[in-house]
């Protein structure tokens, strides 16, 4: 008793301090946008990574990249405030001040957050602001030279060995992702500087106006439109001292210039929000890009373009300058909105708008976050079902289960759907696509199957696959932190490729996995000697049809695959890993299929190496991408082989309990295993007890 | 199905006789098994093995082999390679899903699909002997030289010795390859082979023959200055030696070099001892020529070691090459060559996924450089050729494989429905 009063008065002490804590990382005072202004500024289109999109769309992958959510929480005196990342973006460009306030970075191990010279929270949840960080002396300094230093030798191609190595330490990974997260933050928060700052130099010689510039500085519209006399002045023999301001006055321009984005430099970050000036040209013009043209790069155009462009491209800066000045004033929303509208109506005629309103919706239906509290609510309701099996209710809870779990996939394809449509393609290309994808081809399998056969298995390994894929697909998204809508390279844009070879392969993942899943059920009835024999006996029959069925589409797969590759690259078969993976599935599913027809295994066996074909998909799906070898080089995300290790650990764990059943207790068996037959059951015991053990070990030995 | 497949093993198990426990075993399920079960681990460990050796040594290791050994954990085990397992395979299914299984027109299913999927093996059999392919680079015309067409293509791996005649004009005469498999095999630091031929009046010994002495970043890095060679006591010739660097997963960027000698001929089957010239050759690239030259009894001859080439039946002109990214970044949308079959005349446009097929001879869009151009520099297009006889076949096997596995399937689902239907109706019934 008196330990319990101990302990629950240190967690109290603890969820005081850390309480306290919290308070002091936040915020003193944090005013809301008005939702009119956000309304417009999430619909602004935007180009990035080759596609025009929402701003809602890049603010919150930006935000992901850094924070690992879509939205922000902090405490303001108490009060807990939800910012979305697009009011989170608003503030970065607009009030960086108020932005780097916000407790934004997380750092989940203390030693990464030591190791630059920062006192560490009590509690890793708590995340820290940029002002916490960079209010410490030499704290980001210290960021950059160690990070750069680590940069240094994993762009060296000779020291492969080496940067693997340095890159396993906790501490050094921990210190890149919160560089590339302060980056990601200091090009959001400094994107507008040029707008908000102007120029500090005093430029009074040149003209009158540079003199009467608020507070010594001069607006950089202005600056620009009186680029070709400050030349002029700069050449005249006596004007030394001028040089030197001007080339001060130029280091500005050009450092500002460059975090608001360029032309021909491929920055992700800095936002290309302005349809060009010509009709014939895709990019779009990031703000620096304008600068630049006007000044560094004037040359470039004669006399007469300079002048269309000047008039082109100053009031745009104008518009910027006027919006990052004027961020209290009533006229912020009314410049916004001829800004937004200005930029609408532009992409309006170049025939570029038409998906970006689908998009904004398809946000906010975000369909597959509505699937996944379904398919949670149709597993409670089953739980309850099986607690009162036989009984009315429970018939009536099983219409439920149906309905919501039919709900869930409805709201999960047309999910899939939707970003066909906005992208235009079949629905697979990237390996998050592959994620719904397989999910809802199995669930749907499962489905079918219940309405053959009526007895629930079938419809709880759907909930199950529902839930667990959901679930991997939201992690991955925050994981991978990148626009899940993605442009394709040269050789995958090919629809009739992507519709056959991609969908029929993933068809394959899909069938083999849920006839490993399935199979679970018959080794944990085996052993624990639950259910009937008939039970197994639909089970067995379950996983040897959706082998089949898999087996068909895998190996049709594979070998359109190979067809595929002949045209595009001359060869139809190149041991690539991604290939060989495919393969062997379908060599794990004719291995079950020959072995059964030649009668070395029975139902056991059947499932059992169901299973171990759901391990060499989840390989194949998942393991030779980590590889970073391979033409397939789609998705290398780091930090999943813990999470693979574990899988694998998992089902050889299951086969080891499925094989053990043999000699161990096996309820279907008339006449129990003796002598010589003993010896293939317990050598693959055996391999699979082993492959176990070595398993949880790898899993250990990739941790952090 | 399973019933009249066990019954046909079990009434062949009855006979004894030697021959026919052999075709049983050849034709079984059992060496069925085992065989697929040898071709997944082979394939896993083949797969896992590029990671550290590459693409290129793990395909010669494991998929193109008769037997190879592997360490699993600390045992070395001999295990067969996957051309070995294939063609078990082939003798497998053709004894046992052809010749053995029962033909009925009734159940068509498996026999369709097993001859789909002999017809890809032999399709894999014959691209694996009889494939030719090579890259051929051509530049963008520009009017004055003929960079634009060609008829070679370059292997990107293989490497050969050309031995070349010039005549009093200088053009090339005659030339004689010491092709990629002479050169094969393993190289001791001492090793040396002598090449002669009897159109050649001198023997030339190849010897210290590196597979590379370039590193990542394609420098030099297993050149040695005189110094260093002769401290490490390695053969200087012109002021430098070479040293072996660790060979690149990518073997394309691989760089050999080899130390030749010539030995001028001095009776019909007899070679000068002292050797005539010498010299340390490095691997070339197709735009770079830089022979070793010298001269033989008032001859003009070269050596040199370059990739190993084709010259393909036609010639290709470049008429315009087109390159295009996604707004704003630097990822490939299209890139797309037009060409000219120079004797036809036959224009055809060849882009990603879409290859130009001409007399036997299968043109790709591979790539295009040079690495890091930046606009209005002259650029290449690299073309993948490849001579397969095979070709289509994987296809056509494809649609076999489908269409019987459909029917069996279909069958088999079918009659399973029939007879759920029907233990649910006796259930319903006994209700």
């Amino acid at each position: 008793m008196i330990t319990l009063i101990k302990s629950l008065k240190l967690i109290l002490l603890f969820a005081v301090a850390s309480s306290l804590n919290f308070s002091a990382a936040a915020i003193e005072s944090y005013k809301k946008w008005d939702p009119e202004i956000v309304k417009i500024f999430e619909a602004m289109p935007v180009q990035e990574d080759g596609r025009l999109k929402p701003m809602q769309t890049v603010a919150r992958y930006k935000l992901m990249r850094i924070n690992n959510s879509k939205r922000l929480q902090f405490d303001v005196g108490g009060e807990k405030i939800k910012v979305s990342a697009a009011e989170w973006l608003l503030d970065c460009l607009f009030r960086p001040e108020v932005a780097k306030q916000m407790p934004i970075f997380k750092v989940n191990n203390p030693d990464v957050i030591e190791a630059i010279g920062v006192d560490p929270h009590s509690s890793p949840r708590e995340r820290y602001s940029y002002e916490e960080i960079s209010s410490v002396p030499d704290a980001m300094k210290r960021l950059s030279e160690r990070t750069g230093e680590l940069g240094k030798i994993m762009e060296d191609s000779d020291k492969e060995e080496e940067s693997k190595e340095l890159r396993r330490d906790p501490v050094n990974s921990g210190l890149l992702s919160l560089k590339s997260a302060v980056n990601e933050f200091e090009w959001a928060a400094n994107a507008f500087n040029f707008a908000r700052d102007g120029i500090d130099v005093d430029l009074g010689a040149a003209s009158e106006a540079f003199k009467k510039a608020d507070g010594g500085k001069s607006k950089v519209s202005y600056f620009l439109s009186e680029f070709d006399k400050i030349i002029e002045i700069a050449r005249k023999p006596d004007g030394q001292e001028f040089v030197a301001k001007i080339s001060t006055a130029f280091n500005l321009l050009e450092r500002d210039m460059a975090t608001a984005g360029v032309k021909d430099r491929v920055s992700m970050i800095s936002l290309a929000m302005f349809p060009p000036m010509s009709d014939d040209d895709e990019e779009w013009i990031k703000p620096g890009y304008l600068i630049e043209q006007l000044s560094f790069r004037k040359n470039e155009l004669s006399a007469e373009e300079q002048k269309k462009f000047a008039q082109w491209a100053l009031p745009k800066i104008e518009t910027l300058e006027s919006l990052t000045r004027n961020v209290e004033s009533p006229s912020f929303a009314t410049d916004l909105k001829a800004l937004s509208d200005g930029i609408v109506s532009m992409a309006k005629e170049r025939g570029e708008y038409k998906n970006i309103e689908l998009e904004l919706l398809n946000n906010r239906l975000g369909l597959f976050h509505w699937a996944l509290p379904f398919y949670i609510m149709a597993f409670i309701l089953l739980a309850l079902t099986w607690l009162g099996q036989g009984t009315k209710v429970s018939k009536f809870l099983t219409y439920g289960v149906i309905g919501m779990t039919v709900f869930a996939t409805i709201a999960l394809i047309a999910g899939i759907c939707f970003r066909s449509v906005l992208l235009g393609r079949p629905p697979i290309s990237t390996l998050y696509e592959t994620i719904p994808f397989i999910t809802g081809t199995a669930v749907i399998l499962c489905l079918i199957i219940e309405f053959f056969d009526r007895k629930g298995i079938a419809l709880a390994c759907s909930i199950m696959i529902g839930i667990i894929g959901l679930f991997l697909a939201m992690r991955f998204e925050i994981k991978e932190a990148r626009d899940t809508l993605k442009v394709l390279e040269a050789v995958l844009r090919s629809n009739f490729w992507l519709a056959t070879h991609v969908i029929a392969i993933n068809i394959g993942y899909a069938a083999a996995i849920l006839g490993g899943v399935i199979a679970h059920l018959y080794i944990f009835s085996s052993f624990l000697n639950i259910g009937s024999k008939d039970f197994r006996k639909s089970v067995t029959r379950m996983v040897y049809g959706v082998t089949c069925f898999g087996l068909l589409f895998a190996l049709v797969g594979t070998v359109l695959g190979g067809v595929w590759a002949n045209d595009s690259w001359g060869r139809f078969w190149g041991w690539d890993p991604k290939e060989n993976g495919a393969l062997m599935i379908c060599i794990g599913a004719l291995i079950l299929l020959h072995a059964r027809m030649g009668g070395y295994i029975k139902e056991l066996g059947i499932n059992v190496i169901a299973v171990l074909i759901l391990m060499i998909t989840v390989f194949s799906w998942w393991h030779v991408n980590q590889l970073e070898t391979g033409l397939h080089s789609y998705g290398f995300t780091s930090g999943i082989m813990f999470w693979l290790f574990i899988v694998y650990a998992i089902e050889s764990a299951v086969m080891t309990i499925g094989i053990s059943c043999c000699f161990f207790r096996f309820p279907d068996r008339k006449i129990p295993l003796a002598g010589y037959r003993l010896v293939f059951p317990v050598s693959f015991f055996l391999l699979a007890f082993i492959f176990m053990i070595v398993f949880v070990n790898l899993a250990i030995l990739n941790k952090g | 199905m399973k019933d009249t497949e066990s019954e046909g093993y079990q009434s062949a198990r009855k006979k004894k006789s030697l021959l026919a426990k052999v075709y049983n075993f050849f034709s079984g399920y059992l060496l069925a098994v085992i065989l697929l079960t040898s071709l997944l681990a082979l394939t896993y460990f083949g797969t896992m093995a590029q990671v550290e050796m590459g693409l290129y040594e793990a395909s010669e290791k494991y998929f193109e082999s008769f037997f190879l050994v592997e360490k699993v954990g600390f045992i070395h085990v001999l295990l067969p390679g996957v051309y070995l397992v294939s063609a078990l395979l082939f003798l497998n299914l053709s004894l046992g899903a052809i010749v053995r299984a029962r033909k009925s027109w009734r159940r068509p299913g498996m026999l369709i699909a097993h001859s789909g999927i002999l017809y890809i093996l032999l399709a894999g059999f014959v691209a694996f002997h009889y494939t030719k392919e090579g890259n051929m680079l051509l530049y963008e015309p520009n009017g004055s030289d003929k960079m634009h067409q060609s008829d070679e293509i370059y292997n990107l791996i293989n490497w050969s010795v050309e031995v070349t005649k010039y005549n009093s004009d200088g053009e090339r005469e005659l030339i004689h390859v010491i092709g990629p498999e002479q050169l094969s095999g393993s190289w001791n630091e001492r090793d040396s082979r002598n090449y002669r031929n009897k159109d050649i009046p001198f023997q030339i010994k190849v010897s210290g023959y590196l597979r590379n002495i370039a590193n990542g970043k394609g420098q030099l890095a297993g050149l040695l200055s005189e110094k260093k060679a002769k401290d490490k006591g390695v053969r200087v010739l012109e002021g430098y030696g070479v040293e072996a660097v660790p060979t690149n997963k990518n073997m394309e960027f691989n760089l050999p070099a080899a130390y030749i000698d010539i030995y001028v001929k001095v009776k019909s089957n007899e070679y000068a001892s002292e050797a005539a010239s010498s010299a340390l050759i490095i691997g070339a690239g197709p735009m770079s020529p830089r022979p070793f030259t010298f001269s033989v009894n008032d001859e003009q001859w070269s050596v040199d070691l370059t990739r190993q080439r084709y010259t393909l039946p036609f010639a290709i002109e470049l008429e315009n090459f087109q390159k295009e990214d996604h707004p704003g970044t630097m990822r490939a949308r299209e890139y797309s060559s037009d060409v000219i079959k120079i004797d036809t005349g036959r224009k055809v446009h060849i882009s990603m996924n879409k290859p130009m097929r001409d007399a036997g001879y299968t043109l790709y869009q591979a790539s295009w450089g040079p690495e890091g151009a930046r606009p209005g520099d002259r650029l290449y297009t690299s073309l993948a050729v490849s001579h397969n006889p095979a070709d289509q076949w994987p296809k056509y096997g494809t649609y076999v494989i489908a269409i019987g596995m459909t029917i069996h399937f279909v069958q088999k689902l079918f009659s399973y429905l029939k007879r759920n239907n029907r233990s649910r109706r006796r259930e319903e019934d006994s209700q």
